[in-house]
């Protein structure tokens, strides 16, 4: 029987096992970036791409966006600072982590898995060129777009394509 | 038309289940949280809890304090909306889902209550961030991954 073949196993105990392992695989794999000194310059390399991606695509928009340093630079004083925080790591690695402990074959895994984090970072760019467009309006809509919901709306992309794709590989009752 | 309406019925089904949140929320969120309180006592408890619109009006500190309640209870729209696109049927474990919400808001809605009045510090502070950043999404999107999974049986399952 090959790996596509295989069945999952029933329903209450596929739904246990994602359940225990979302958490232990998504929060380790967090943890793993968030304080192992190892990753840490894995991170900073996502942090300058995320940076340097937002540079090279935001002017695509015919928008008169500068980078120096992680610095994003538009007209009307407008700028944002990419930091740690701003490279919607943890979203992913959750959503990675999801994709892994789903039942199905692992060819399917991976090709889903890069095809999503894809999405996901080209997401993060909106989310960037949005808080870099509100950065020199209000302090308030800016916090509330930088700290609430964006960070919601990141995580709400990461599970509606996650569910997407889930609802596919296992059959509906 | 037959084949879009699994799609168009969950999204009407959460428009109304918004709409009905939008009239009726904050004050259910009013009363549930004098519950809470009786529960675990504040230090100087408001002097009132009042609807405002879409928001609670809290009195008792130097200056009235507001608790935005869409900002709480928003995923329990989506909740619905993914269960129905996802899931489909199931709706004792919907039910269920939209209880936890319920008793999620709740809580977060008291916390919003205490940090108004000053009295929110340490982990029920963390707590009350983490809400907003990654509980309230997380909830609808697990819930309907679990209840989608559970809903498979042995014999569909066979190749």
């Amino acid at each position: 029987m090959s790996p596509e073949q295989r069945a999952p196993p029933p329903g209450r105990r596929l739904a246990l096992r994602f359940g225990l392992a979302l958490p232990l695989l998504g929060g380790g794999l967090i943890a793993l970036f968030a304080y192992a000194p190892a990753l840490q310059s894995v991170r900073e390399g996502i942090v300058h791409g995320t940076a340097a991606t937002a540079g090279g695509l935001l002017p695509l928009s015919g928008w008169d966006v500068e980078r120096r340093g992680h610095t994003l630079h538009a007209p009307g004083d407008r700028a944002v600072e990419v930091v740690k925080d701003c490279d919607g790591l943890p979203v992913m690695l959750l959503f990675f982590a999801a994709v892994l402990v789903t039942p199905t074959a692992w060819r399917r895994k991976i090709v889903f898995a890069g095809i999503g984090l894809g999405l996901l970072f080209l997401v993060n760019q909106v989310r960037l060129g949005h808080l870099l467009y509100l950065s020199s309006g209000s302090p308030g809509s800016f916090r509330a777009a930088h700290e609430t919901w964006w960070p919601a709306g990141l995580l709400l992309s990461a599970g509606g394509l996650y569910l997407l794709w889930a609802a596919r590989q296992v059959p509906r009752a | 038309m037959r084949r879009a309406l699994p799609w168009i019925l969950p999204l009407v089904v959460a428009a109304l289940v918004a709409l009905a949140q939008h009239a009726t929320y904050p004050a259910f969120l009013a009363h549930a949280t004098e519950i809470t309180r009786d529960l675990v006592p504040m230090d100087t408890p408001p002097s009132i809890v009042q609807v405002s619109g879409d928001r609670l009006r809290v009195l008792g500190a130097a200056q009235p304090s507001f608790v935005h309640v869409p900002a709480i209870g928003w995923n329990l729209p989506v909740l619905v909306c993914l269960w129905g696109w996802i899931v489909g049927g199931r709706r004792l474990a919907l039910l269920a889902a939209a209880l936890l919400l319920v008793i999620a808001h709740v809580v977060v809605a008291d916390l919003a209550i205490r940090r108004g009045l000053g009295e929110l510090v340490g982990w029920p502070h963390a707590i009350y961030r983490a809400w907003y950043i990654w509980i309230a999404p997380l909830l609808p999107i697990v819930c309907v991954a679990l209840g989608r999974f559970a809903g498979t049986t042995p014999q569909e399952q066979a190749p």
